[in-house]
Formats: C-alpha cells, sequence, structure tokens
C-alpha cells in the first residue's frame, strides 16, 4: 500500500490515510456490533438501550423547503445504558446548506429514566435534555412551539451567531399491544438564556415488525428484520399561546431493516402537513449497536 | 420566576404524578395477578390471550429461539448460556425449574434493578421462542 500511494500528493495520501482507518474502525465495530432496533426518527419509544451497551447512531435529515435552500442536516447520536432503568445520550449536530456553509451547529446531553419497574400497559419514561445548539441548526429532531420553515430562511453566517442553551423536557408513554408500539411523547422546552416562555410540542408513533414470530434459518430479507410504522409530530405552542396553530406539523412513514446483526438502516419520507411545514424531506439513518461496551472496555484496559 | 414559567412546570408533575399513580395501583394489581398466574401449571395461555405458546412446534420455535438468543442474549450469559459476571446460568435448576410463563415475564419485564433488561421490544411471539429455547437446556 505505501509502495502504491508514495507517488501520490501528501494531502491524497492523508486521506486515503483517513479512509483506511476509517473502514478497519468500520470493520473491526462489525465484528461485535448489534443493530439497534428503533424505527422512529423523532418519536421515542419506552425501550431503553440495555445495561452496558453503546449505540452509535448517525442520521441525517434533507430538507426541501420552498422558499430557502436545500439543506442536508447530521445527527449522530450516542446512546448508552448505564443499567436497566438510565440511559444517557449525546448528540453531535450539524448541517450544510446548498448554495451556503456546513457548519457545526450543536450539542446535546440527555438522559431517559423508566421510574417502574415492570412493563405495563402504558409504560412511562421521563426525559431530560441539556442542549447548545445555534440558530442554524436544522435537524429537527423535535417540533416545538412555533417552529417553522421561516427558520430556514437566514443564511448559516447569520443564524450560527445566535447561541441558545435549552432544557428540555419529554414524558414519554409507550404500550406494546399485539406487536404493535404505541408511543406518545409530550414535550416542554425551556430556552434557558433568552426570556422566552416554555414551548410545547408533541410526537406520536406507531409501528410493528412485518411478521412477529422469527423464522429459524438465518435471514437477511426476511419479514421479521422489517418494522415499518408511521410518525406524527409538531408544535403546540407557548404557556403564552398553547395551540396547534401557526405552529409546524409533519406526518411520516417509517421503516427499519435490521440488515445483520451488526446494524440496521432506517428511512422516512417525511411530509409537511400545514404552509408553516417544510413540505418534504427524507431521513435516513444507521445504527450500529455495541453489547456490553463496558465489558470491552473492561478487558482492553486489564 | 415568572408566572407563565410556573404554571406549565405545575402542569406537568401534575400530569406526570397522576400518571405514574394511576399506572402504579394497576402495576400492583397486574403484579398480583400475574404471580397468581404463575402457580397454574396447566394454563400456557395465561399472560397473553391471544399470544400462543410455541410448545405445539416446539422444534422449530427451538430453532427460531437459539437464533434470537444469539442475537440478544449470548452477549451477557455466554453462548452457552452458563453465565458471565452478572449474568445467570441458564442450565440452573433455579431457571430450569420456572414455568415457561413466568420464563416469558421474566424475559419481557426483565429484572432491572439487577442488570437485566425488559425485551419487551421483542414481540411476544419471539419471546415464546426464545422460552422455549431455554427449556431445552435443563
Amino acid at each position: 500500500m505505501t509502495s502504491l500511494t508514495q507517488h501520490l500528493p501528501n494531502s491524497v495520501q492523508s486521506r486515503l490515510k483517513a479512509l483506511t482507518s476509517f473502514a478497519l474502525l468500520f470493520v473491526s465495530l462489525s465484528c461485535f456490533v448489534r443493530a439497534g432496533d428503533g424505527a422512529y426518527f423523532v418519536t421515542y419509544s419506552q425501550h431503553m438501550e440495555e445495561p452496558g451497551s453503546l449505540e452509535v447512531a448517525p442520521s441525517f435529515t434533507l430538507g426541501m423547503p420552498r422558499t430557502s435552500h436545500k439543506f442536508l442536516a447530521n445527527l449522530t447520536e450516542i446512546e448508552y445504558g448505564v443499567n436497566g432503568w438510565w440511559t444517557t445520550e449525546l448528540y453531535l449536530d450539524s448541517q450544510k446548506t446548498f448554495k451556503d456553509t456546513a457548519v457545526f451547529t450543536g450539542f446535546r446531553s440527555e438522559h431517559r429514566f423508566r421510574p417502574l419497574v415492570n412493563e405495563h400497559r402504558v409504560t412511562p419514561v421521563i426525559y431530560f435534555e441539556y442542549s447548545r445548539v445555534n440558530g442554524a441548526e436544522k435537524t429537527l429532531k423535535e417540533v416545538v412551539g412555533f417552529d417553522s420553515r421561516a427558520d430556514f430562511d437566514e443564511r448559516n453566517a447569520d443564524s450560527k451567531a445566535e447561541t441558545k442553551h435549552e432544557l428540555e423536557t419529554k414524558l414519554i408513554l409507550g404500550s406494546n399491544y399485539k406487536g404493535w408500539n404505541i408511543s406518545e411523547n409530550f414535550i416542554a422546552e425551556k430556552v434557558l438564556n433568552e426570556d422566552e416562555p416554555w414551548e410545547f410540542g408533541y410526537a406520536f408513533g406507531v409501528s410493528r415488525p412485518l411478521r412477529l414470530s422469527a423464522t429459524s434459518r438465518e435471514c437477511r430479507w426476511c419479514r421479521e428484520n422489517f418494522v415499518a410504522g408511521v410518525e406524527f409530530y409538531g408544535g403546540l405552542g407557548t404557556a403564552d399561546d398553547f395551540t396547534a396553530r401557526g405552529t409546524s406539523h409533519y406526518a411520516a412513514p417509517v421503516l427499519a431493516w435490521r440488515v445483520s446483526d451488526a446494524f440496521s438502516v432506517r428511512v422516512s419520507p417525511t411530509f409537511g402537513l400545514n404552509g408553516k411545514s417544510i413540505p418534504y424531506m427524507t431521513r435516513f439513518g444507521v445504527s450500529y449497536e455495541i453489547p456490553r461496551f463496558d465489558r470491552q472496555i473492561r478487558n482492553l484496559l486489564r | 420566576m415568572r408566572d407563565s414559567m410556573i404554571r406549565p412546570i405545575l402542569w406537568i408533575f401534575l400530569a406526570v404524578a397522576t400518571v405514574l399513580v394511576t399506572l402504579q395501583s394497576s402495576a400492583v394489581r397486574a403484579h398480583e395477578a400475574s404471580a397468581a398466574g404463575a402457580q397454574r401449571t396447566e394454563s400456557r395461555d395465561i399472560l397473553s390471550p391471544g399470544v400462543r405458546n410455541p410448545s405445539g412446534e416446539q422444534e422449530e420455535a427451538v430453532a427460531a429461539g437459539r437464533k434470537l438468543y444469539k442475537a440478544y442474549c449470548a452477549h451477557c450469559h455466554g453462548v452457552d448460556a452458563r453465565g458471565r459476571d452478572r449474568a445467570r446460568n441458564l442450565h440452573a435448576p433455579s431457571i430450569q425449574n420456572l414455568e415457561p410463563e413466568v420464563l416469558f415475564l421474566m424475559l419481557r419485564n426483565g429484572k432491572i434493578r439487577k442488570g437485566m433488561p425488559s425485551w419487551s421490544r421483542l414481540p411476544d411471539q419471539q419471546l415464546w421462542q426464545i422460552t422455549a429455547y431455554l427449556k431445552t437446556l435443563r
């Protein structure tokens, strides 16, 4: 490899090295990862990360607002199961707007707690998130307040100057019924560094594997490896004006495919339901889960 | 703190408290019902009406359960199911003497305080398949 690349310019050589390192990392991770199982992009279900497991899930949103340039936003999720009732996550946000710049838009740190020990008809999960994101953020991880597509009209250079420290809370309610997962999220968000009222939003999702029982043979295209569903989400105004009008709402079919024990992919064409919404977006993502990451780190350090 | 901030916080806490109290009381009832049900050794479909214990198609269920075990359980309990660290040996009599319904419930609910996660994300049919496999380890 070295002899083949030594005649190449230094910049190309360093890129090749980076690509090779990434490929090696990918292959080595694939040896002991397990696919994540969630289908939703916005809605949270009651399911927690398994204790000691680490999930890395980059996802992308390609948005097509008619009043401004297209954008591709990235949300990279690193999720760790601290124990059976506590899951913690770190999100890194960035975006590239066509005919504009690419910017890192901030990070989020979230914690999910499951207060009840057993599964019930409706299982609650309490969610807290602190985020430090700038105004150029376009991942639409949730919709709250009076979020609308007009927020995407500003150029990155202007919008990224505004930084928000936000506290977000969610009440997540999830049920499993005859193979269906039904999840509802009630969102309350407060911008901590500005004198703004609490903002509210909702997310609702329904999904089901295409086949409920597993086949005995190893297979990639079995229906049991696919989960299909739909999610709805949108804003509910603020504490001063609690309303579903004047804010954006979306409907999004979702399809997840557990490609192998190594990873899964998800895709979701998303449709704006009113004039305040971005008319069309496509979301897609992959997720890698490393089971018992804690044990693997311990073994490495021994 | 402004009134506009206090009101929604109060409403959220009130809503959460109401939901938790309601669920907790139904949880106690469900727990009592399942504990009583687990002692009934003959009835196999008492926990989830409409969910069929796959013992009737044992070979297929066991093979599927083995595949699911490898995907979801082997990381903690080991490929041989002999247990590791805090994960229990699934060949042990204390596990093998349990009724299938109790094993099924353990998979669905987990033992969250002891580190065993809930596998409710899997459909009941797949949990029954894992149960069928686990019962072959005796």
